[in-house]
């Protein structure tokens, strides 16, 4: 809220500028966001002296005064004020001098008197309502020094960030200064309790119906009669102006005043539009179904089962707590008011202004929930001001109340505060703490009753009272304490452990890491053939684009990769992230370790078996053991024939590794082939061999023969390995494919290294040759091999 | 015959140091070694025949026949030395070592990922644990059990990217707790699912990424990374998180930081605050990072409100501690000097390649 420096520093009797005013709430109460100078500054505007003073010669009513201007020399002036009086220090507006209402003064002859100047009226400079006469200064001030200096009309405009838990209690001027006043420790003098409201006993012509009473747990009605409608003086126009208000008339503007002042928004309406003959009914109610009305504002709303209207016997005459009617309201034609002071439920107001859209000064208040106490004394302050300023004759008061919640009482230990605060405080510096800060408080052998005043809402629980304290002292004073606690080792999250170890390897790898957003579009979706069904999907996104939250971490990759390819065409990318599918409309998160690689010269497949090398010693470092198995990648982004499944030493599935579609990359935009892997974290965990236990070296040794044999172009290594295995009876250690080729005429040959070992004797060499010879032939059965009987088709025994 | 024998010896081991010292190449070099030191070179033989002398004179002779074995041996070595190093012609095997054009691609760490391992190694050193929560949220994790219930103002003040209402989380049907989805707006909501399962003391931390539905700019995003940390015990003070967070950003920064509090309201917290710590630049002096302030802003604590451990199921009064949460993009951009938010989301690799 934008507050008034000029008004607070009145209000609080603060010493400090408005910088100081501001450093010390940012450190104490409130940020200060802003500080704006406004009002007048008025150059050329300066302090003189009249030295002469003649009838002006060719005009009754005007004088002709000699001025002495100090620096600025003898002036003559001529002036029509009544007051003016020899030796009088007065302020002398220059030639040149722009004054408020962009009124520029020059010389000029006057009745055939040259004037160089003006002497002015509080009015015409615009720093108060006076303009019966000159504006007359104090007998010590310099002559010739400008006015701004002496007579200070500037003011400075706090853009004051009111923490959401005081709005109740701060959005006002007279709010704002009781906390700066508690903050340096001075009572503050502004008579809050003696705002009590006119008594009559007289009858009334109007009654009050309290009708949504749970919404609305009191509603206060004053009539006056006989205001003297009009525009307000110049001095309220200009105050409201500093908070962007626009002046309507006097009533409206005085109950906009107090509004500022005292946190209370308040309504005023023409008592000849409320319907009703000799006793008018007027309250709160919910509305009826599709009831309509014309607000202030020019626009119709229809309002629901929910909506707080004021009603007379006729419809609604106010949109509670938000926006006044049209037909209802003060007019310059308008002579009896009726004013309205209330105290409205916040959610109510909050939840009809956001569905409405109206946003007022009245709603942000009200939808801060204030306090029940407040309309009384709002209204009398509006009436004393209203008296003044307009006139009339307060009829009589009504004040309708529901069930006012009774102060608390909070028993807040001493103890307890000290040990929050980590600070020693006394019990009396507390007290006088709450005190300053209106709090009734009772101390009993150290525990503090503390009774907060009706216009602090937020003070309930001992938490609060010790913040109130920890602020009344200055957070500063709090000093560092080192915690005492018991020791204990921190434990490791071993899915965390396993993120970084990943994150780690994968750069060991040449991979970089990004960090995507967790949003695409469906466009995005789409192209990378997932299903847009299985997402979750904003309601407000920021735009199309990301519009779904993610299933996968590879769209975001393959953006990313195109988005560097050209620069980098080796550049390799990584992710570690969750991302979120909805099954069965159901959430389920996914941790994935995903990358990709692109822009690879070569379509040969190469490209394929260099990144999965790189995946494979990523995961087998850590102890993830796995195999690469064929799958259906139909209808997926991945390659059909260029992708495997990671399976672990069980079966079960870590993740996909291929080349992407081809189709895929070229709607991603990137130029020739990328290859990528998605992984499961929680599987990689689940797959990871954690502890190893030694095992003792082979004591025999093994008994090694190679093999090489040509197969059809489509026949796996997992295959050949598989059959090898199989028909090895139970003799073969381990096959290791060392050699692989294909000829020109598209045969394709494989040239194996095969152990044969036993645990208690050697494996002889007849015995190897002859589980070779039963190898060969289930390779040529199963998977019609021909084994090649060239020098390098079989190699003498060797041991090893 | 003791004379001859000496004679013999002497004689012997200068014709076998001066033969190795002008050895020219490896193979008279092994012939040499056959014709001294070989089981049948003369020494070899005269050694062997010293079995048959009388103790008295095998002891004296033998020990001259041993030294002089020793000396050629020496020779011998020495002379290994010098052929096998001229054997080589190293100068003829320049290669150009300021070229590398085996060069394999160099990863890069995120360095959002970098600063969490700083932060997280440092409070882990100080006995905190990690905890981690989902990032679409129930509104009940997000808000209500955080003191912030529906219709409350301090909604307002984190704009939330809520998921369609057609999908909701699985719940209890028995479950009155809002199970509208959301994508969480801050990391708390993770301080009530630990609570949920663990009992005090405790001391944590929750990194991770959040959202709010701002429009981005230099230093806006919608997207963005919090750590929060929880410490829970019998008296934990206000004096206390001023302890734990100056010991925190000083190893942080690598020199001693101060931390300010300014009062704040979070409805989860009471005491609430915002903390500052000392500018990182001018040292606090007051510069154009910092406004002329010498104080940056980094976050906001408080002291955990009792509403909060009752909903986790404790004793009211019983247990007092600090929550307390900052962003790590701007401890990134403070420490790596990073002018631009949207840069640790770009996934640029002319970004990305420098850390």
């Amino acid at each position: 809220m934008k507050f008034s420096y000029r008004w607070l520093k009145q209000l609080s009797g603060t010493e400090k500028s408005p910088e100081e005013l501001a450093a010390f709430l940012t450190m104490r109460a409130f940020e200060v966001e802003e500080i704006l100078p406004t009002g007048l500054t008025l150059p050329q505007v300066i302090v003189g002296k009249v030295i002469s003073l003649e009838r002006h010669p060719g005009a009754d009513r005007l004088q002709v005064a000699r001025v002495q201007c100090g620096s600025h020399g003898e002036r003559t002036i001529v002036c029509g004020a009544p007051n003016i009086a020899l030796s009088n220090i007065v302020a002398v507006a220059l030639p040149g001098a722009m004054l408020p209402g962009d009124v520029l003064i020059r010389a000029a002859e006057i009745r055939g008197v040259r004037s160089e100047g003006m002497i002015c009226s509080e009015k015409e400079l615009g720093i108060g309502e006076n303009h019966e006469g000159i504006l007359i200064l104090p007998e010590d001030a310099t002559l010739g020094v400008p006015l701004s200096e002496f007579w200070d009309a500037s003011d400075w405009v706090l853009d004051v960030k009111i923490l959401p838990d005081r709005a109740h209690d701060c959005l006002s001027h007279v709010g704002l200064a009781r906390e700066i006043a508690a903050l340096e420790e001075r009572v503050f003098d502004y008579d809050y309790e003696g705002l009590t409201l006119p008594h009559t006993d007289r009858a009334l012509p109007f009654r009050i119906s309290l009708q949504a009473e749970k919404k609305c747990c009191r509603y206060i009605g004053a009539l006056v009669s006989g205001v003297t409608m009009g525009p307000s003086p110049r001095w309220l126009v200009e105050r409201l102006s500093v908070f962007g208000m626009r002046s309507r008339n006097c009533i409206v503007d005085l109950t906009n005043l107090v509004m500022l002042e005292l946190g209370a928004p308040l309504h005023a309406f023409d008592w000849e539009k409320i319907a009703g003959e000799s006793k008018k009914t007027i309250g709160p109610r919910f509305t009826r179904n599709n009831e309509r009305a014309t607000l202030l504002d020019g626009k119709t709303y229809e309002f629901n089962e929910s909506d707080i209207v004021i009603a007379d016997s006729n419809g609604v005459l106010a949109l509670a707590g938000i926006l006044g009617g049209k037909e209802s309201a003060v007019s310059d034609e308008t002579k009896n008011v009726f004013f309205e002071a209330a105290s409205f439920d916040a959610v109510s107001i909050r939840r009809t202004r956001t569905r409405l859209g109206i946003e007022t000064d009245a709603s942000m208040r009200f939808e801060k929930d204030l306090s029940p106490d407040l309309p009384e004394r709002a209204l009398t302050r509006l009436l004393e001001l209203v008296k003044h300023l307009a006139g009339g004759e307060v009829q009589g008061v009504i004040d309708e109340r529901g069930r006012i919640p009774s102060p608390r009482v909070i028993e807040c230990s001493a103890d307890r505060v000290t040990t929050l605060l980590g600070a020693d405080i006394s019990v009396r510096h507390m007290k006088k703490i709450l005190e300053l800060r209106g709090c009734l408080v009772v101390e009993k052998k150290n525990v503090l009753a503390v009774t907060p005043p009706p216009f602090r809402l937020d003070l309930r629980t001992i938490a609060d009272i010790t913040e109130e304290i920890g602020r009344g002292i200055g957070y500063e004073h709090i000093l560092p304490v080192a915690p005492e606690f018991s020791l204990g080792a921190s434990s490791t999250d071993p899915l965390r452990a396993l993120e970084r170890s990943l994150r780690d390897g994968s750069v060991a790898q040449g991979l970089t890491e990004i960090y995507a957003y967790s949003f695409y579009g469906e466009k995005e979706a789409r192209l990378a053939r997932l299903l847009v069904e299985r997402h979750f999907e904003l309601q407000n996104p920021m735009n199309p684009e990301q519009a779904l939250v993610r299933i996968s971490l590879l769209p975001g990759l393959l953006d990313r990769l195109a988005l560097n390819v050209r620069r980098f065409p080796e550049a390799a990318l990584f992710e570690v992230a969750k991302a979120y599918e909805k099954v069965t409309n159901e959430v389920r998160e996914h941790r994935f370790f995903s990358g990709v690689i692109g822009d690879q010269p070569s379509s040969d497949g190469a490209a394929f078996f260099e990144f999965s090398a790189r995946l494979s010693r990523i995961l087998n470092t850590l102890g993830i053991f796995h195999t690469l198995s064929p799958g259906n990648f139909d209808g997926t982004l991945w390659h059909p024939s260029r992708s495997a499944i990671l399976l672990d030493r069980h079966g079960n599935v870590l993740g996909t590794v291929g080349e992407i579609h081809p189709n895929v990359s070229l709607a991603f935009r990137i130029p020739r082939r990328g290859v990528a892997f998605e992984c499961d974290i929680h599987a990689l965990l689940a797959a990871r061999v954690e502890k190893k236990i030694f095992t003792p070296f082979r004591r025999l040794p093994e008994t090694l023969r190679d093999v090489s044999f040509f197969v059809p172009r489509e026949t796996r290594a997992s295959d050949v390995k598989r059959v090898i295995f199989e028909a090895g009876n139970r003799l073969v250690t381990s096959v290791d494919l060392f050699d692989r080729y294909q000829n020109e005429r598209g045969e394709k040959s494989f040239a194996v290294h095969i152990r044969f070992g036993k645990a208690e004797e050697m494996v002889s060499g007849e015995e190897a040759d002859r589980t070779v010879d039963h190898i060969g032939k289930a390779l040529e059965s199963k998977l019609g091999a021909s084994i090649r009987k060239d020098e390098t088709g079989m190699s003498p025994g060797e041991s090893l | 015959m003791e004379t001859n024998t000496f004679d013999f010896l002497e004689k012997m081991e200068r014709a076998g140091c001066t033969a190795f010292s002008e050895a020219k190449t490896l193979a008279e070099f092994r012939d040499l070694e056959v014709q001294f030191l070989g089981r049948k070179s003369e020494l070899g033989l005269f050694l062997k025949s010293l079995a048959l002398l009388p103790p008295e004179e095998r002891h004296k002779v033998g020990k001259r026949a041993n030294e002089a074995k020793r000396a050629i041996t020496a020779a011998s070595q020495s002379a290994r030395a010098r052929l096998s190093e001229a054997s080589f012609d190293v100068k003829s095997e320049w290669i150009d070592v300021t070229d590398q054009p085996c060069s394999l691609p160099v990863g890069h760490l995120h360095i959002l990922t970098t600063v969490e391992n700083e932060i997280v190694d440092i409070f882990r050193s100080l006995g905190f644990d990690v905890a981690d929560g989902p990032e679409l949220e129930t509104e009940f994790y997000n808000f209500d059990a955080l003191n912030i219930p529906a219709d409350h103002p301090a909604r307002d003040m984190q704009d939330t990217f809520w998921i369609r209402e057609d999908t909701r989380s699985s719940q209890d049907p028995q479950d009155h707790r809002s199970a509208r989805l959301l994508l969480r707006t801050h990391t708390s909501p993770v301080q009530v699912r630990y609570m949920e399962t663990h009992t005090p003391p405790f001391r944590i931390i929750v990194p991770g990424r959040i959202f709010r539905s701002e429009a981005t700019d230099a230093s806006h995003e919608h997207t963005f990374y919090q750590f929060e940390s929880l410490f829970v015990d019998k008296s934990v003070s206000v004096g206390n998180f001023k302890y734990v967070a100056e010991l925190f950003f000083s190893r942080f920064f690598g020199k001693r930081i101060g931390v300010r509090l300014r009062p704040s309201f979070f409805p989860f917290v009471e005491p609430g605050f915002e903390f500052d710590i000392a500018c990182t630049v001018c040292d606090g002096k007051g510069c154009s990072s910092c406004h002329g302030t010498g104080w940056l802003e980094v976050g906001g604590a408080g002291m955990v409100h009792q509403s909060v451990f009752e909903a986790a199921g404790y004793e009211r009064d019983r247990w007092s501690g600090f929550a307390w949460g900052f962003g790590t993009n701007r401890l990134a951009m403070m420490k790596y000097k990073i002018p631009d938010v949207r840069l640790f989301q770009s996934g640029d690799l002319r970004f990305l390649n420098q850390f």
